[in-house]
């Protein structure tokens, strides 16, 4: 079974752990690890911390556990040989390190598969920063590798400013999605969206108030185009950040369907090597900022791909 | 009363200015009782006088002020490097000067193991000094076709690997990684470099890398080498400081047979703000032979590697900027709790901009925070220009320059890191001595091999690997301030000149005894000066097989 790898970078301050405890919040049964870059940047909620021994945090959560390495390969190296082995390892990369460069791991190795590099961006410096001298080109580095920028300290700025950033993003890395992290619940989604039982609005749970995120799911018992569902899920509109899928391919005559990750401009297809899917047809689901989709949400798009 | 031992030498030299040499030195509970002639010294009472260094030069003990346990732990693997090297146990491993010798010696190594399946590994390896040769898979593979091989370079950034170790890691022509290096037709050439192209590897082969530092064993040979070398007092420069790791320290340290005093640094950019916490409690466990109190912060990468950070115009050949390791607002955060907790903070800067960053981030904490005599000193500095090192002076800040780099990768800089101009200047010694700033020298052991009378060489004559002299006159120092800067100079770093690097009342009667006098022979011929052995604590080692030879 692999391992899902996901990698969350950012500059320093920009809101790394806000969002990993917010991950970590997300109620989904799987047995998650994470691995900091450091015990002093580590800020888990203390309620989710059930005990700490050494360098291993056990989160109440029960399903998951935290190693927390200061030396990230020894660390790695660790981990292979414990027994536990975890269905989710989320790195969250030094705030100065290229996070490409720890994901390729979940490209290169087969016990991994790269589920997203998300890079949290301090909207109200991240232009600032871009232009400093010492750390410029380390940034456009960590913007460059996200598969997904969620953007924190919105409301530091004003509305002209947060535009402006925004625009500022689009230019500077063109085909990169974006959130605005008061959507924080997507965080959980971003890896622990069930395509059986996506979560409405209505079943988030989440301290902070936040704006609701938009769900959208759409299912069919007609087989699907592998070319064209590929054309179609790349036009997705950029509001929508996070899609997956149990899908059975016309071109595929295993029974098993395959499954669809879509995180940021991620996209992977690969076999469901989970329990046997025992429902017919395929079924997808996304996430996203209200109105990215129109009224018949994702349905145009699935119809576009049936053969 | 304790006894008086009187060591009578042919020349002692002090590095203390009111008495620069004598002929004998007295010692009682391991400190030096006086030092003069025979006559001046009798006054102190009964004594035996111990003459078997009547024909020798003694020194102030020599002081490593930069080197890593990492070095004991690496002898337990197969050392290839391009240089002779002594090992633990005093015997000379050749230098090996082609990539058939390095297979050779990887092939006598694999017939010596027993279990079929254990990856034989290897380290010291350099490909720059092949002259643009490099090692492939094909030279390892007739090692062995079965038996996983990895050969780790000697600037550790970078290896080398078979193809039996490759379809274990599942490295093919597919493999979507940066750091596969590539034959012609595309096919993986077993050359490896950046973070996942190496975890392939130690995954399934390289996992012994990491754990063979942290034993007492690794303890032992690197406290080994380093008496081979003539050294009593060692800086280890960036220890995570395991409890595990404290223990194996203290024990070690502790036998009378263990030859050198140890300082271990702690590695702050790992450990953050919490680590000021753990450096009081350490500091409680300080012997006279262990000490804590340092803490280590990182900032850039290395030259060679092109990971250094580097001010315009930035690296010769063209090659983007490095990386940071901690950038300069995390470093002054850092810096600062460690600052203000009162301990001493040693800065690894290789590139310009990183040394740039580091004395940015040093007189911002010291406006905040005034503090006399902090002694912040930055680690291998190797590219800082003038300006920078005025302004170390006017901080206060120390120097450790990584002079080995200039005879070890000196070419390499000349030809596609630095180019002529910055290489000229790099390691800048005589820069530090003229404006004042406090020096000492370094080996980084393992990267290059420990050896202050190297490193010293290093600094007078400023020679290449491929006998280009770096610099003019004004760029070396002469082989009197080489000597005190590998003794006096780096105890200085440590903070630790009170105790020890010069002979002189009251000090720890810490020495090292050369076969000829250092200020003797041609200032070229200074890294073959033959160290006998040391004293340390006043208890004699002899090295192992006798006088060993220059460590180049
Ligand atoms: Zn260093
Ligand atoms: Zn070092």
């Amino acid at each position: 079974m692999t391992i899902a790898l996901t990698v969350i970078g950012g500059f320093l301050g920009a809101g790394k752990t806000t969002l990993l405890n917010r991950v970590l919040q997300g109620r989904h049964g799987r047995r998650v690890m994470v691995l900091v870059n450091d015990f002093g940047s580590i800020n888990i909620d203390a309620e989710l911390i059930a005990g700490r021994q050494g360098r291993t945090l056990e989160l109440k959560n029960g399903c998951a556990c935290c190693t927390v390495g200061g030396d990230l390969m020894a660390a790695l190296l660790d981990l292979q040989r414990r027994p536990d082995r975890p269905d989710d390892l989320i790195i969250e990369a030094s705030g100065v390190s290229d996070p490409m460069r720890i994901a390729e791991i979940g490209l290169a190795d087969p016990d991994y598969r790269l589920n997203a590099v998300v890079v949290v961006v301090d909207a109200e410096r991240v232009r600032a920063l871009a232009a400093d001298r010492y750390m410029g080109d380390t940034v456009l580095r960590q913007l460059a590798a996200a598969d997904l920028l969620v953007l924190g300290k919105l409301d530091l700025i004003d509305e002209a400013q947060g535009d402006a950033v925004r625009a500022w993003l689009k230019a500077t890395v063109p085909h990169v999605r974006m959130v605005p992290s008061r959507y924080g619940a997507v965080a959980e989604e971003i890896l622990f969206l069930d395509a059986d039982h996506p979560k409405t609005a209505d079943h988030v749970h989440g301290h902070a108030p936040h704006a609701d995120f938009a769900t959208w799911s759409a299912e069919t018992s007609r087989p699907i185009d592998r070319g064209r569902f590929a054309e179609a899920m790349a036009a997705l509109p950029p509001g929508v950040v996070r899609a997956k899928g149990v899908l059975r391919f016309a071109d595929d005559d295993s029974t098993r369907p395959a499954v669809f990750h879509m995180v940021g401009r991620r996209m992977s297809i690969e076999p469901l090597a989970e329990p046997a899917d025992t429902q017919p047809g395929s079924r997808l689901v996304a996430i996203g900022i209200p109105g990215a989709l129109g009224p018949d949400g994702l349905w145009p798009l699935l119809n576009e791909a049936l053969r | 009363m304790s006894s008086t031992t009187i060591f009578a030498a042919r020349k002692i030299l002090t590095m203390n200015h009111s008495r620069p040499a004598a002929t004998h030195v007295a010692v009682r509970d391991g400190r030096i009782l006086g030092v003069g002639s025979l006559e001046e010294l009798e006054g102190w009472g009964p004594h035996q006088v111990d003459d078997r260094f009547a024909s020798k030069v003694l020194m102030p003990g020599l002081v490593e002020g930069h080197a890593h346990v990492l070095e004991g732990g690496f002898w337990d693997f197969t050392y290839v490097g391009y240089h002779d090297r002594r090992s633990p146990d005093g015997t000379l491993q050749p230098g090996l000067t082609s990539i058939d010798a390095v297979v050779e010696r990887l092939r006598a190594a694999e017939a010596a193991m027993t279990d079929p399946n254990a990856p034989l590994l290897a380290w010291g390896f350099d490909p720059i000094l092949f002259g643009g040769q490099r090692m492939t898979c094909r030279d390892l593979d007739r090692v062995s076709a079965t038996r996983p091989v990895a050969v780790l370079h000697a600037s550790v950034h970078l290896m080398n690997v078979n193809s039996a170790l490759m379809t274990r890691a599942g490295i093919t022509a597919a493999t979507p990684v940066t750091g596969i290096a590539r034959f012609p037709d595309g096919e993986p050439n077993g050359e490896l470099q950046e973070f996942a192209a190496m975890y392939l590897a130690y995954k399934v082969a390289g996992g012994e890398f990491f754990t063979a530092p942290g034993t007492e064993r690794a303890v032992w040979r690197f406290g080994r080498v380093a008496q081979l070398a003539g050294v009593t007092t060692v800086a280890d420069l960036y220890n995570d400081l395991s409890d595990e790791m404290v223990g194996n320290l203290t024990a070690v340290t502790a036998d009378p047979a263990f030859p050198v005093r140890v300082v271990s640094a702690l590695n702050g950019s790992g450990h953050g703000v919490d680590g000021v916490e753990k450096l009081r409690r350490l500091v409680a466990r300080n012997t006279d032979k262990l000490r804590f109190g340092i803490v280590k912060l990182m900032t850039d990468g290395s030259i060679q590697g092109f990971s250094a950070r580097l001010k315009w115009p930035g690296y010769y050949n063209g090659a983007p900027n490095g990386i940071w390791n901690t950038g300069p607002e995390e470093l002054r955060s850092i810096l600062a709790a460690y600052h203000k907790a009162g301990f001493q903070a040693h800065i690894h800067v290789n590139g310009d901009e990183a040394s740039e960053a580091a004395l940015e981030v040093i007189a911002s904490v010291l406006t905040e925070t005034p503090r006399p005599d902090h002694r912040h000193t930055l680690q291998h500095c190797q590219m800082a220009d003038e300006a920078q090192f005025r302004s170390m002076a006017s901080l206060g800040v120390c120097v450790n320059l990584f002079a080995n780099h200039i005879f070890y990768w000196g070419d390499a800089h000349y030809a596609l890191t630095m180019g002529p101009d910055r290489a000229n200047r790099m390691d800048a010694v005589g820069t530090a001595k003229r404006l004042g700033v406090p020096f000492a020298v370094h080996s980084d052991a393992p990267i290059t091999p420990i050896g202050p009378l190297f490193s010293a060489w290093c600094a007078v004559n400023r020679r290449t690997s491929g006998g280009r002299v770096l610099g003019g006159e004004a760029d070396r120092i002469t082989v009197e301030d080489a000597l005190r800067a590998i003794t006096l100079g780096a105890a200085y770093t440590l903070r630790m000149d009170h105790e020890i690097g010069s002979i002189e009342v009251g000090k720890r009667a810490d020495f090292t005894v050369l076969d000829v006098d250092p200020t003797e022979v041609a200032p070229e011929a200074l890294k073959d000066v033959p160290v006998w052995g040391t004293v340390l604590g006043g208890t004699v080692f002899q090295a192992p097989g006798g006088p060993g030879g220059g460590n180049a």
